[in-house]
């Protein structure tokens, strides 16, 4: 027996073993993938077909995966989804999303996956400029589209992303040109719930800048359902040179919302990927960013928030992947649980060999406001390189019983004083957002949702 | 920086220096197991029914476990087959005292500069030494027992104290906890016992000296501490092993076991075969660890450092049951060529206002690839549980790696838990700080580097702290910057 250098592990590495099958067969999932329209490039139907057969043969990950330790999948996997009529059958409550379209920029709005066909509230997009629902790109960019799909969320061993591929049919496409600007953020807004049986969507969203292109995107999901509602997303970036994209991902969602999302980043030379997730869960939710920092002087600026009350679960996952030298990640996530919540955070930090003068900073802070809740972190760093700059911490406390002192020595009720805290403590990411129209709605919405589970007064 | 660079790898690319083969025949049972096998080495050590038993529930169960794939170290699989499962130096009895011992043996002692003798009369130390699987000699007895401090091989106080035992044995690891264990369980050789009574302070530092010297021969030993209401003592445990070109098992199990009020120090300075340049040969160290914290205000202190053993593997842990009680792990682990190591701890609070600390230093050089793995687990009811981590990781060259992964799950919204983690050939925060204290970049950088492993090695008894200092083969100071 001799030992040799180990194999270097790639972030999407999973063993053979460790899934499971759907409670009750793949039968709905095969349902599904017939009743999707046919009228799409024969490529495309093939690769469906191949990402159902990965999907056939792996199933759901189950815990006994590392990346699935603290993530229970049987929520998902014991249900049998449809998917949403095409087109929906209702259409929205205005009030339930109008209040999410907030940019002033372009915006599309899709209702269960579905594009809405809005009246332009701003003015209209410049040329190099394109912001098409997936559908109308393969109609139109079908060349670039068929060159991108896959290319930053690869069809590999991640169940969600093989289903994802095998159902998908809609989506956005954001493509800047080189050297194109946007000073105004462009939204994505996606409506789920409404349904009265279970269903599963799968969107597929990309957002391409060339070299030298800037623009912010807002991508929010919210809805209600009190009926298994399953987002399964992903979205795929591909930065080019010195390309700046911020990204701000919103999740309201509320009751029986399912949702794992994908956001899967590859970044050229000296590209910003500026990455804001604020996270307000319904039942179930995993959020997960990848970027591959693919060359020097790459940058990817990771802040996340989530906020989880009641019985719901709120997993977020980050993977960077420092692949070649001189590239640079922050990232600093927060979480408040209360209730009966659950609550994972898993930061991956790899610095490939050779990847030097490569520089990650990490951070977790976690309150944790009710006994009945839980929080699992698991900030980890894989460096095979020595020359790196890398830390990462984890903190998991409650409010500093020093500030609550001196706020109530000031005069602040003991209720009040908690929940000023509490509220700073998470608006700290809040305010990172670079839009205050973002913000605002933002504030509003932890206002919210802190109210609705108010922080215990201790007796 | 090239010249201290090349220093260093000068350094740690010696050859090993324990690498002498001691050729003393040797009583070694079929390479294989089987219930045979287990109920064979149970009768040669003359045991009771009841740990017959317990072997075989324990190699029962392990033939229905699957040896695990998750750590971050890789190796070639092992045949199970082909170790002999117990070997044992040919002696007409047990000896008596010092005398009786086979000089080769005495001979290897005095080659890792460890003479019992010297020890005897010069550093106070009792010595219950291990060579391969059998307790040779154990010194020191009587005055320990005046205590009331029973310190024996495994063998001994399985025939003196088989009660104790009994009650004790796999109630921190049983049999079942893990693949390693199990196997443990069923083919233990040998290994140390001691037993601190109530309100008793060791009088000395226990010690015991593994050595593992038959070629193909796995060693498990087994080792049980147990200190009662009050009771202190500490415990040291070092490795050495000769060259040899297979990788040997090492699967051993520690237990300890503190009531209230007690405290244990364990230290341990591990210095077995890493394996050569090219990674051949080298131990196998997959180890399992574990204390607990049964009586309110007990303390549990792990202290390692790992430069040896072409893998480390093992997680020394502490079970925080007790209120109040206190964990603490100091670990260095060095790998270099093709060493790899996998090693941290956990620490559970179950009990109120517990309290651990964590401070791992790694340092990688050459192809070695050093991880860090730990959980902080804080249960419901362990109200105001605190804990501390810190795990700083040097690399020297640009082929090793240095990884970490931290787990900690807290379902108590009083505890608090803290976890800092650095990787980097040197801080560049801790250097400023330094300079702009006023102190000169040589100067921090010196400082900053002889410190790096000060805080675990100031944890260790005077004795290994010194053999650690050597074992590292590296004087780190000014060697970096």
């Amino acid at each position: 027996m001799s030992v040799r250098g180990r194999a270097i592990p790639t972030p999407d590495s999973m063993s053979a073993s460790g899934f499971i099958p759907p409670l009750q067969g793949f039968g709905s999932y095969e349902n599904a993938f017939g009743q999707l329209s046919q009228s799409v490039p024969a490529w495309l139907q093939q690769l469906r077909a191949a990402a159902l057969d990965t999907f056939r043969q792996l199933g759901f990950p189950s815990q006994r995966l590392e990346d699935w330790k603290y993530t229970d999948t049987t929520p998902i996997a014991r249900e049998v989804f449809q998917l949403p009529r095409r087109p929906p059958a209702t259409e929205p409550r205005a009030e339930l999303w109008e209040p999410w379209v907030f940019s002033g920029g372009a915006a599309m709005v899709f209702f269960q996956g579905w594009p809405l066909p809005l009246q332009p509230v701003a003015p209209p997009l410049p040329d190099e400029v394109s912001l098409l629902s997936l559908q109308d790109a393969l109609a139109k960019e079908e060349a670039l589209v068929r060159g991108l799909l896959g290319t930053s969320a690869p069809l590999n061993e991640q169940s969600f992303t093989a289903l994802n591929t095998a159902l998908l049919d809609e989506g956005a496409w954001v493509r800047l040109a080189p050297g194109a600007r946007l000073a105004t953020p462009i939204q994505l807004l996606f409506v789920g719930g409404s349904v009265e049986h279970p269903t599963i969507l799968c969107p597929r969203n990309f957002i391409v800048l060339g070299d030298g292109a800037e623009a912010t995107v807002i991508e929010c999901w919210i809805g209600e359902s009190s009926v298994p509602f399953l987002t399964n997303g992903i979205t795929e970036v591909v930065l080019g040179e010195e390309a700046h994209l911020t990204h701000v991902r919103i999740l309201a969602e509320r009751e029986a919302m399912l949702h794992m999302g994908l956001t899967a980043v590859r970044q050229s030379r000296g590209s910003t990927f500026r990455s804001q997730v604020i996270t307000f869960p319904g039942q179930w939710t995993r959020v997960e960013i990848h970027t591959r920092l693919e060359a020097p002087a790459a940058t990817a600026l990771l802040d996340g928030l989530f906020v989880a009350n009641g019985s719901s679960f709120v997993d977020h996952h980050t993977t960077i992947d420092h692949a070649q030298g001189a590239t640079t990640s922050r990232q600093l996530y927060k979480g408040v649980l209360n209730g009966a919540s659950h609550g994972v955070f898993n930061g991956k930090v790899f610095v490939r060999p050779g990847a030097l003068k490569s520089d990650a900073q990490q951070m977790n802070k976690n309150l944790l406001l009710s006994d009945d809740a839980e929080i699992d972190t698991k900030p980890q760093l894989e460096i095979f390189a020595d020359d790196v700059k890398c830390s990462h911490g984890a903190a998991i406390g409650q409010l500093d019983e020093e500030a609550l002192f001196y706020l109530r020595s000031r005069g602040v009720a003991a209720g009040d004083a908690r929940h000023m805290l509490i509220y700073g403590f998470a608006n700290e990411i809040v305010e990172r957002v670079p839009w205050e129209n973002a913000r605002r709605r933002l504030r509003a919405a932890l206002q919210e949702r802190l109210a609705t589970a108010p922080p215990e007064d201790p007796a | 920086m090239p010249t201290s660079t090349a220093k260093i790898e000068e350094i740690v690319s010696r050859e090993y220096q324990h690498g002498f083969y001691t050729p003393i025949e040797e009583e070694t049972v079929p390479a294989g197991l089987n219930e045979d096998i287990v109920r064979l080495i149970s009768a040669k050590k003359n045991e009771p029914q009841w740990l017959t038993e317990w072997r075989l529930k324990a190699y029962r169960h392990w033939l229905t476990m699957r040896e695990p794939t998750w750590q971050n170290v890789r190796y070639q699989p092992i045949d199970y087959d082909a170790i002999h499962y117990y070997s044992a130096p040919k002696m007409k009895k047990q000896p008596k005292s010092l005398d009786e011992v086979d000089p080769e043996l005495l001979r290897t002692y005095e080659k890792l500069g460890i003479p019992l003798r010297e020890q005897e009369l010069l550093a106070g130390v009792a010595v219950d030494a291990v060579f391969d699987s059998v307790s040779v000699a154990t010194t020191f007895k009587e005055k320990l027992a005046e205590h009331g401090v029973i310190f024996c091989s495994f063998s001994e106080a399985v025939q003196n104290y088989p009660e104790l035992v009994r009650r004790y044995l796999g109630t921190v690891v049983p049999y079942s906890d893990n693949f390693f264990a199990a196997l443990n369980s069923a083919v233990f050789s040998d290994g140390s016992f001691c037993f601190v009574p109530k309100g008793v302070r060791c009088p000395m530092e226990l010690s015991t000296y593994f050595r593992i010297n038959a070629a193909k021969t796995g060693q498990f030993e087994r080792t049980l501490i147990v200190a009662e209401e009050g009771a202190y003592v500490s415990y040291l445990e070092g490795c050495t092993a000769p060259m040899r070109d297979e990788n040997q098992l090492h699967a051993a199990v520690v237990e300890l076991i503190a009531l209230e009020g007690a405290e244990i120090k364990y230290s341990t300075v591990q210095n077995w075969y890493p394996g050569d340049k090219e990674g051949r040969g080298g131990i196998y160290n997959f180890v399992t660890k574990r204390g607990i914290c049964l009586g309110r205000r007990s303390k549990i202190s792990w202290t390692q450092v790992e430069t040896g053993s072409a893998i480390t593997w093992k997680y020394p842990s502490v079970i925080l049951r007790g209120d109040e009680s206190v964990g603490e792990f100091y670990s260095v682990a060095l790998t270099n060529h093709y060493q790899q190591a996998d090693t941290g701890t956990k620490m559970i609070h179950l009990g109120r206002g517990t309290r651990s600390t964590i401070l791992s230093k790694a340092i990688s050089a050459g192809h070695g690839q050093n991880s860090y793995r730990g959980l902080v687990k804080v249960m419901r009811g362990a109200e105001r549980a605190r804990n501390y981590t810190q795990c700083d990781s040097l690399l020297i060259g640009d082929r090793c790696g240095a990884h970490t992964f931290p787990y900690m799950e807290v379902r108590n919204s009083s505890a608090i838990v803290e976890h800092e983690a650095t990787t980097s050939k040197i801080s560049e925060e801790q250097l400023f700080y330094c300079q702009s204290r006023g102190i000169s970049l040589e100067d921090a950088v010196s400082m900053i580097v002889s410190g790096f492993c000060r805080q675990v090695f100031q944890e260790l008894p005077m004795e290994f702290a010194v053999e650690a200092h050597k074992l590292m083969g590296v004087s780190l100071e000014g060697a970096i910057g």
